[in-house]
C-alpha cells in the first residue's frame, strides 16, 4: 500500500490532510476543518486509492 | 431489543434501486408449482424482500393453514427489520411465528471468523427443523436468491447440512425479478435496500458482542432519521465509524455543508471517529479484505 501515492494527490488538489493507514484500508484526516469533495474528485482519489493497494478509502468528520 | 420509535416505516424510495420492470409470471407460476409439490412450508424469515415475497407467494399457493413464517430473534437482528416483517405478515395474513435465536452464545459465531454466518444459520436451523417438525411441516425453505449464489455465502452450507431448501434461487429468480414480482402484488418490500444482519458490519475477526450490535443499530438507526433512504452501512472499526452510503447520496452529502450533521448522529451512538467511505455502499465491502488476505 502507498499511502504517499494518496497524500501527493491530495496535496495537488489542495487538500490539506493526513492519510491514516488501518490494515488495508486508507483514511484521509483533515487538518483543519471538514473537506468537500467533488463527486470527480472522489472517483478519482477512490481509483488511486485502489490502484496504491487501498481496499478502502474514506474521508474523517472532524469534530466541529 | 431495543425499538426506535421511529423506524417502523416500511417502504423505502431509494433512487439507486430501478423501477420494477415488467414481471415475467411465468417464474410465479413455476414456484406456485414448487410450493404445491413441497406441501407444507416453514420459511425462514427475516422480512427482507426475497423471505417476504416467497411468504406471500407461500400462503397464496399453500393457504395459511400449511405456511408458517419463523422469525429468528438475537441482537444481530435490526429491530427496523422486525417491524418491516411484522407488516409484511399482518398484511398478507401470513402465520408468524417468533423464536430467540442463540448463535451469540455460540463462541465460535462470536468470535467473527469468516465463515461466521454459517454458525449463524447453523444455530438458526437447529431451532427451526423442530418446529417443522413438531407441526408436520413437510420442507423448510429460506429467501436465498439465484444473485445469491455468486457471492460468498458460508450460511448456504449450514443450510444443506440441514436440508433446507432455496426455491428462489432453485428456479433462478434474481433480485431484479423478485423485486418486480413484490411490486406487482403490492409487497412494500419490494423497494427496500438489501438488509443483512448487524453482524456484518463488524470485520471478520473482530468479536461480535451484543454492546457493538447496539452500537452500529443506533448509528444506522440516527442516521436513517436525517433522511438517507438508500443503501447504508455503518461499519464498526472499534473508535471509528465508516459509513457506505448508495452514490447518489454520497455526493450529495459530500457536496453539503451537513457532514457535521451525520458525524454527530453516528457520536451519539457511541462513536468518538466518523468517516465516509469514498467508494460508497459496496454488498459485502468487508469481504473484500478477506479474498485480498487482510484477515
Amino acid at each position: 500500500m502507498n499511502r504517499a501515492v494518496v497524500e501527493a494527490w491530495l496535496r495537488s488538489a489542495g487538500i490539506h490532510a493526513a492519510v491514516e493507514v488501518r490494515e488495508q484500508q486508507a483514511v484521509v484526516v483533515p487538518e483543519s476543518g471538514p473537506v468537500r469533495l467533488r463527486a470527480d474528485q472522489r472517483h478519482e482519489l477512490v481509483a488511486l486509492a485502489h490502484d496504491a493497494g487501498f481496499t478502502h478509502i474514506s474521508l474523517e468528520i472532524p469534530e466541529e | 431489543m431495543a425499538v426506535e420509535a421511529n423506524q417502523s416505516s416500511v417502504a423505502h424510495d431509494p433512487s439507486d434501486i430501478p423501477p420494477p420492470g415488467t414481471p415475467d409470471l411465468e417464474f410465479e407460476r413455476r414456484l406456485c408449482e414448487w410450493l404445491q409439490e413441497a406441501g407444507s412450508v416453514l420459511i425462514g424469515f427475516s422480512g427482507g424482500v426475497d423471505s417476504a415475497y416467497l411468504a406471500c407467494v407461500a400462503v397464496d399457493c399453500l393457504g395459511a393453514d400449511r405456511t408458517l413464517a419463523v422469525i429468528g430473534r438475537s441482537a444481530s437482528y435490526p429491530a427496523e427489520q422486525w417491524h418491516r416483517a411484522r407488516d409484511v405478515a399482518d398484511r398478507f395474513g401470513i402465520p408468524v411465528l417468533e423464536l430467540d435465536t442463540s448463535e451469540m452464545d455460540d463462541p465460535e459465531y462470536a468470535a467473527n471468523p469468516v465463515n461466521r454466518c454459517y454458525f449463524c444459520k447453523r444455530d438458526l436451523w437447529q431451532h427451526l427443523l423442530p418446529v417443522a417438525q413438531e407441526r408436520g411441516l413437510t420442507v423448510v425453505v429460506d429467501g436465498t436468491n439465484a444473485d445469491d449464489r455468486h457471492d460468498y455465502r458460508p450460511g448456504a452450507r449450514a443450510a444443506r447440512e440441514h436440508g433446507v431448501r432455496s426455491p428462489l434461487a432453485e428456479l433462478g429468480f434474481t433480485k431484479p425479478t423478485i423485486r418486480a414480482l413484490s411490486a406487482r402484488r403490492g409487497i412494500p418490500t419490494w423497494s427496500i435496500p438489501s438488509s443483512p444482519c448487524l453482524s456484518s458490519r463488524i470485520p471478520y475477526g473482530t468479536a461480535v458482542s451484543a454492546e457493538r450490535l447496539l452500537q452500529v443499530e443506533r448509528a444506522e438507526a440516527a442516521l436513517r432519521a436525517l433522511g438517507i433512504r438508500g443503501d447504508l452501512r455503518v461499519r464498526h472499526h472499534g473508535e471509528l465509524a465508516r459509513l457506505e452510503l448508495g452514490a447518489d447520496e454520497l455526493d450529495v452529502w459530500l457536496g453539503s455543508d451537513r457532514t457535521a450533521d451525520l458525524a454527530r448522529a453516528v457520536r451519539q451512538a457511541g462513536y468518538r471517529r466518523v468517516a465516509i467511505d469514498l467508494r460508497g455502499f459496496r454488498s459485502g465491502s468487508l469481504n473484500v479484505m478477506v479474498t485480498t488476505g487482510a484477515v
